[in-house]
């Protein structure tokens, strides 16, 4: 069979089903609808194979992203925050922030291009240092703490304490699965083989919650489809 | 070929027909699970810390950023739309700010849809702050004025201007600081309001983050998450159940949930077979 035999087929039977649902259902007549089912199908598209409807839909998408991104930062962050104060209300002490930012742009000269490090250099420095603090504290402090198995997790219902027991073997293992696992045989491999046990687990949660989420973004598609576009299913 | 190998071998087209079928038929059919959905624990967590919030207390009012885009919109909205629902229902301020440069809209358009239906008037009961850029040193900055980070509000309106916000300075005025996020940016709120400011913090996020969040919520730097879709529906059936049992009103991931259950059991029964027909091969060669 010719190739373009099934899409052009594709493409009728779509037609004819359109045509079908705009006599017989209540469908949506506002024309961004449309416009957004009829590109909502043009991505799913490539679930039978690449094809340039898909790739209009894929650039067209990317391009407005980046061109709605452009306006709103035009509009609430470089003329309210940096132009209108510099030029319209003469502060002029933004001049060194706003050399700073425009010294990126040197990136595409290639003489220039190592002054590009300087707002780099500053904007780590900045970020590393209002981080690190808070970070030590969040990440490594109170997680250790949550760790603990403390003694008032066994009072009235057990079930705290032993998940804290779990939770407890379970954080031990993977860090000595991590930092201690060597080849030759070593008295902590039995403890980084339970630690291998929970990163499985850990692993298959993390599959099964992405299926589910995935799914979900399919199902909020199609609820859009057949509400908001063709009004089959009730608001 | 025999049978297993066969059914190894089948066309992924077919499973994506197959899918596409166990998502319409129940939604089109408007298949309905038991009215009394149970709620997980962490979901709970969020609906209980949101009914002891005292509107006339100091920390009276709750912050929701949209941290999400189009693309994480069917997970997320519904856990938006239900968090606003149950904030109006109980009288709650509710301030609402993007750290996503696309969800600035989002939340125009729920905040002013559902404040109508609830007949809440803006800058009273509620205030859209906006987008800004670098979210660290927004999320620190509201730490000591809201004001100074946004001196107007979405419209352009000067903060001193809306009698909301006249005794909402910064977060010792909030009992909630909760985003929606299809990314990580849970953990800037836990690491720079949470930990420097004490805010009590909580996360909406899709299902795909909800295995990275629980050392979070263990280590009780979270009040509550609501995760994906399912967490959405939940959350949503609490919210009818105490304030619209006499109202209709819809509810987004109520209406996907029979869909969302019956998909997972094809994919779960397509999974099953891939893994029979894998070994059933495997002990042929």
């Amino acid at each position: 069979m010719r190739k373009w035999i099934p899409p052009v087929i594709a493409i009728a039977v779509c037609v004819v089903l359109l045509v079908l649902a705009i006599i017989f259902l209540p469908v949506s007549k506002n024309v961004w609808v449309w416009i957004a089912a009829v590109l909502t199908l043009a991505i799913f598209s490539i679930l039978y194979r690449d094809n340039p409807i898909y790739r209009i839909a894929e650039h067209l998408f990317v391009g407005l992203a980046l061109g709605y991104g452009i306006v709103v930062n035009w509009h609430n962050a470089l003329w309210p925050i940096a132009l209108q104060p510099l030029f319209v209300e003469g502060e002029l002490i933004l001049i060194i922030p706003v050399a700073i930012g425009l010294l990126f742009f040197t990136r595409i000269i290639p003489k220039a291009s190592w002054m590009v490090r300087i707002p780099i250099s500053a904007l780590l420095g900045w970020a590393a240092g209002v981080s690190i603090p808070f970070s030590f504290r969040t990440y490594i402090l109170r997680q250790m703490e949550a760790t603990l198995v403390r003694p008032e997790m066994f009072q009235g219902n057990a079930w705290p304490g032993i998940w804290a027991i779990v939770l407890l073997i379970g954080t031990l293992a993977t860090l000595i699965y991590f930092f201690f696992s060597r080849k030759e045989k070593s008295p902590l491999r039995p403890i980084s083989q339970v630690g291998i046990f929970f990163i499985m687990v850990g692993f298959g949660a993390t599959f099964g919650l992405t299926v589910m989420s995935r799914v979900s973004l399919l199902i909020g598609r199609v609820q859009f489809l057949l509400r908001d576009w063709l009004g089959i299913i009730a608001q | 070929m025999n049978f297993w190998e066969r059914l190894g071998k089948i066309d992924r087209r077919i499973i994506y027909l197959v899918l596409a079928a166990v998502v319409i038929v129940p939604l089109i059919l408007t298949v309905k699970l038991p009215s009394k959905v149970r709620a997980m624990p962490r979901t709970k967590d969020l609906f209980d810390h949101i009914e002891q919030i005292d509107p006339a207390s100091k920390r009276k009012a709750i912050m929701l950023s949209v941290d999400f885009d189009p693309q994480t919109v069917p997970e997320l909205l519904p856990q938006f739309e239900a968090v606003v629902r149950h904030a109006f229902a109980r009288n709650i301020p509710v301030a609402v700010l993007a750290l996503n440069i696309q969800g600035t809209d989002i939340g125009v358009e729920v905040l002013t849809r559902i404040g109508e239906e609830h007949n809440k008037e803006y800058g009273k009961d509620y205030v859209i702050l906006g987008w800004k850029p670098q979210i660290i040193a927004t999320i620190l900055g509201m730490g000591n004025f809201i004001d100074q980070v946004f001196p107007t509000d979405y419209f352009g309106t000067r903060l001193s201007e809306l009698p909301m916000m006249e005794d909402i300075r910064n977060y010792d005025d909030l009992g909630l600081a909760m985003n929606f996020t299809g990314s990580s940016l849970y953990m800037a709120w836990i690491n720079f309001a949470y930990t420097p400011f004490g805010v009590p913090v909580a996360t909406g996020v899709t299902s795909v983050s909800v295995a990275d969040i629980y050392p979070y919520l263990g280590a009780k730097q979270l009040v509550g998450m609501l995760a994906g879709m399912k967490a959405a529906a939940e959350y949503e059936r609490l919210v009818k159940d105490k304030y619209y049992q006499d109202k209709d009103i819809f509810l987004r991931g109520t209406q996907a949930l029979p869909a969302l259950s019956a998909s997972l059991i094809v994919i779960i029964i397509f999974v099953i077979i891939g893994n029979i027909s894998y070994f059933a091969t495997r002990r042929k060669k």
